[in-house]
């Protein structure tokens, strides 16, 4: 949700014309196929762990290891984002707002303190710290805490719902003409187009490519089958479904919903205009900060206790997201050492607790790390931007959909796909492998978007940290064979195949 | 009260154990158990327990070579001797029962109590069965093959398992390996939601798994074969079951809490055996240290054919090594 913050007037401002709302709904049907299928996999082989799991089993070993390194890694890179939006934009802009509503300079102080690189880096530090703390104190506190930020992030949009749906589009532009100065609305769709913006016409290049965007918030929504334990049945089939393939759908529902909301009360043109103006011609650009859907929101809202929820529930949106893929993170990392592919170290868990302290540790590190990275550098935004949806998403999707194309048909999963509830066919061909097909043609219309010019991310530095995670993760994964064997431990017995007969 | 022994021998100075549990009726993990031994080379093997499927899936002969059965939630039809084969493979692999009848057959399972006795049948011609094929494939072997029950087994099995001659329930029983290793067994566990056949509450199992202990001369070396893991130990971690015996969750995932026993937990704690062998909760698969025990849940995957299994190497009265295998 945080996504729809920037995102919508980022789509539109590089892709001029787009039917966004197209493409959102056509993201969302390619994604119901990935959903059902990581949906099927968690039926087949409920064990937490996700795509290690499905591709260990469906692939080999060795790959099945080598995408998980490569999602864990990024992961931490995306708890580091978070942590860091969450100050550097999020909170920041909030201040910002209520600064202006109140005319207080507290506020408005706040707001520009938040988006220094020191502040950042320390809101980001005590966020990462904090979503450490309650993973390390086990699974009921950190779903108390979930259950708080999504009840607040909820409360959020909804205050930003009910701001935008009694808010008409004259209002708006009264309101931030207020703001940035009198015919600014008019001003920036004028500059806008005098350096170089598309006004009009609809563009069905522009719809598809704006797929990229689309898929953002939407290709994600699998996470449960990273976290969730063991339990077989068909019924268990009908929830795994429901949980990623329902939480696809209401997503999808909410990003509607705001997408139509947002064009009524900011105008199409005004949102692709100012979306141009800040990321192309910053110094033309009516605003300092991003422009955003919650920004605008905020600044129609004209009441201290509205902005102050919507706010908040901006914030708490940070603290579902991050938590979980250090979750994830861990579980993956816990399973690694099982298979002793990590040192036992890692998998030592806290008895009273029962969480891998040092897998935590190790999490906390590198995402620290990468705060850093962020903060304090220039070059991240290609790296982060590339890897985050190609290295930790679109690329391990493919691997997970080609599993899925050859498990009905592998000697060695074939039974298992067959006495599963998840043995559907459509015209006798399997649906794991319809799902599969359908997804890797996605995915991989997707990353070809993503390697496309107008993502700006294709640079040497991208694609050498995306190999260069890819061949550690070999690295690690021989090295950790070959020094177990050194030790004495017949590692290759692990995933030894035992014939039946 | 004395306690029943058993001596076996393997002649070697550096034991390779396999372990593996919880195969609950699935045929194709207890035929993978059996080659285990040769697959890790291992000089024990132990299956410690909850040898029974779960349910029986009626197969309805209806007219004309058809057949009806609800599996996996939905029903299906098949038709001819191939496909009804085909399917009682299928309900096989995941460890459940297919039984073949007439529509007014199946009519007169109407009482619980029908319906129990026919499960306790057919269960024991799949042990029976079983037996029979280990006592096969191990003939010509060296290996020492012990299998347990487990909590969820009725005790009629307990008799099934006592005609093999190249297996051994060491249930109850501590088995000498080699003079250096005592290895004391526990089929039984503490209550369940399910109320299983050798579910018992805390006090009675404490009772029981201290005369197992009463047993043994040196805990140094002594190895726990006890079905159940021990109380919070993070190999007890199970889904949350409500009164209805519907799992319980909360932001669409299973609330999950420890399970295991208490008299076990203190067991170990207290005695301080060299190794813990567990199974039990399925989805709890790993290893963790009490003191100087290392315990280990090898977890179990049934449904799914694989067989989760730990090799431990011992030598010197001292683990050298353990892995945790899939199959």
């Amino acid at each position: 949700m945080v996504w729809i913050a920037v995102s919508y007037i980022w789509a539109i401002s590089i892709f001029p014309g787009s039917l966004f709302d197209v493409s959102l709904v056509l993201a969302t049907v390619f994604c119901l196929f990935n959903a059902v299928l990581f949906a099927q996999f968690a039926s087949m082989m409920p064990r937490s762990g996700g795509d290690y799991v499905f591709n260990s089993r469906g692939m080999t070993p060795g790959l099945g290891f080598m995408f998980n390194f490569s999602m864990v890694v990024w992961n931490m890179f995306w708890i580091a984002y978070t942590s860091w939006i969450l100050s550097a934009v999020t909170a920041s802009s909030a201040f910002t707002i209520i600064g202006a509503a109140t005319g207080s300079e507290y506020w408005t102080n706040l707001g520009a303190a938040a988006a220094t690189a020191e502040t950042s880096f320390i809101i980001g530090a005590i966020v990462i710290l904090f979503i450490a703390l309650i993973t390390y104190l086990g699974i009921r506190p950190f779903f108390r805490v979930m259950k708080i930020a999504f009840a607040l992030g909820m409360i959020g949009i909804f205050a930003l719902l009910f701001v935008l749906a009694t808010s008409s589009q004259s209002q708006f532009v009264s309101v931030f003409d207020g703001f940035v100065g009198a015919g600014a609305y008019q001003s920036t769709i004028k500059t806008a187009t005098e350096n170089g913006f598309t006004l009009g016409a609809s563009s069905w290049e522009s719809t598809f490519l704006a797929i990229a965007i689309a898929f953002q918030p939407l290709g994600f929504s699998i996470w449960s089958s990273y976290i969730s334990g063991e339990i077989k049945d068909a019924k268990r089939f009908k929830i795994n479904a429901l949980a990623i393939v329902g939480s696809l759908l209401v997503m999808a529902a909410f990003l509607l919903i705001f997408w139509y909301l947002s064009v009524a009360v900011f105008g199409y043109n005004f949102m692709g205009a100012v979306g141009f103006l800040y990321y192309n011609v910053p110094e033309a650009s009516p605003l300092a900060i991003p422009p955003g859907v919650q920004f605008f929101g905020s600044l129609l809202a004209q009441n201290l206790t509205l902005n102050l929820i919507i706010a908040i529930g901006f914030i708490a949106w940070a603290f579902l997201y991050a938590p979980q893929s250090m979750l994830m993170v861990v579980r993956c990392m816990t399973a690694w050492t099982i298979d002793r592919l990590a040192p036992k170290k890692l998998g030592e868990v806290n008895p009273r607790y029962h969480t891998p302290t040092w897998s935590i540790v190790l999490a906390t590190v590198i995402s620290l790390a990468f705060l850093a990275f962020f903060v304090f550098s220039t070059g991240w935004f290609s790296i982060y931007g590339f890897n985050a949806f190609l290295g930790g998403g679109t690329l391990t999707f493919m691997a997970v959909a080609i599993s899925g194309i050859i498990f009905p048909y592998r000697k060695s999963t074939k039974q298992i796909f067959e006495s599963s509830p998840a043995n559907q066919r459509l015209a006798g061909i399997p649906w794991l492998t319809i799902n599969g097909i359908v997804t890797l043609l996605f995915m991989g219309y997707v990353t070809y978007l993503y390697l496309m010019p107008w993502a700006g991310v294709t640079t040497e530095a991208s694609l050498g940290f995306m190999i260069g995670v890819y061949v550690l993760g070999l690295v690690v994964y021989f090295v950790a064979r070959a020094y177990q064997k050194q030790k004495g431990v017949p590692v290759e017995l692990i995933f030894k195949e035992i014939p039946p007969e | 009260m004395s306690i029943d022994r058993i001596a076996i021998q393997t002649g070697k100075k550096r034991i390779r154990i396999f372990y593996a549990s919880d195969v609950h009726g699935s045929d194709v993990c207890f035929r993978k158990f059996l080659n285990a031994g040769k697959v890790y080379n291992a000089d024990i093997m132990i299956l410690g327990g909850d040898l029974s499927g779960k349910l029986i899936i009626p197969i309805i002969k209806g007219d004309a070579d058809h057949y009806r059965a609800t599996f996996q939630g939905k029903s299906c039809e098949v038709k001819g001797s191939q496909e009804l084969d085909d399917l009682i493979k299928k309900i096989r692999f995941t460890g459940l029962y297919p039984y073949l009848m007439e529509k007014a057959e199946a009519e007169r399972y109407e009482s619980q109590s029908d319906k129990d006795r026919l499960f306790v049948k057919l269960l024991g011609e799949s042990i029976e069965e079983w037996v029979r094929l280990a006592d096969q494939r191990l003939k010509d072997s060296n290996m020492k093959c012990l299998i347990m029950p487990g909590n969820d087994d009725p005790l009629e099995i307990d008799q099934i398992l006592a005609k093999g001659t190249h297996i051994i329930n060491p249930d109850g029983k501590i088995v000498d390996i080699d003079e250096t290793y005592e290895l004391g067994s526990c089929s039984y566990g503490n209550l369940t939601p399910w109320q299983c056949p050798r579910d018992m509450d805390e006090v009675d199992l404490r009772d029981k798994i201290e005369s197992i202990c009463g047993g043994i001369k040196s805990f140094d070396s002594a190895i726990f074969n006890f079905h159940v893991p021990p109380y919070d130990s993070g190999l007890d971690t199970a889904p949350k079951i409500a009164d209805d015996l519907k799992v319980v969750a909360e932001m669409g995932q299973p609330v999950m809490i420890p399970v295991g026993s208490h008299a076990i937990r203190e067991s170990i704690e207290t005695h301080q055996p060299l190794l813990g062998l567990h199974g039990h909760i399925h989805e709890s698969r790993g290893t963790m240290t009490i003191g100087r025990t290392l315990c280990i849940n090898a977890g179990s995957e049934y449904g799914e054919g694989i067989l989760h299994g730990a090799v431990i190497d011992l030598e010197n009265r001292k683990i050298k090594f353990h892995i945790l295998t899939s199959g």
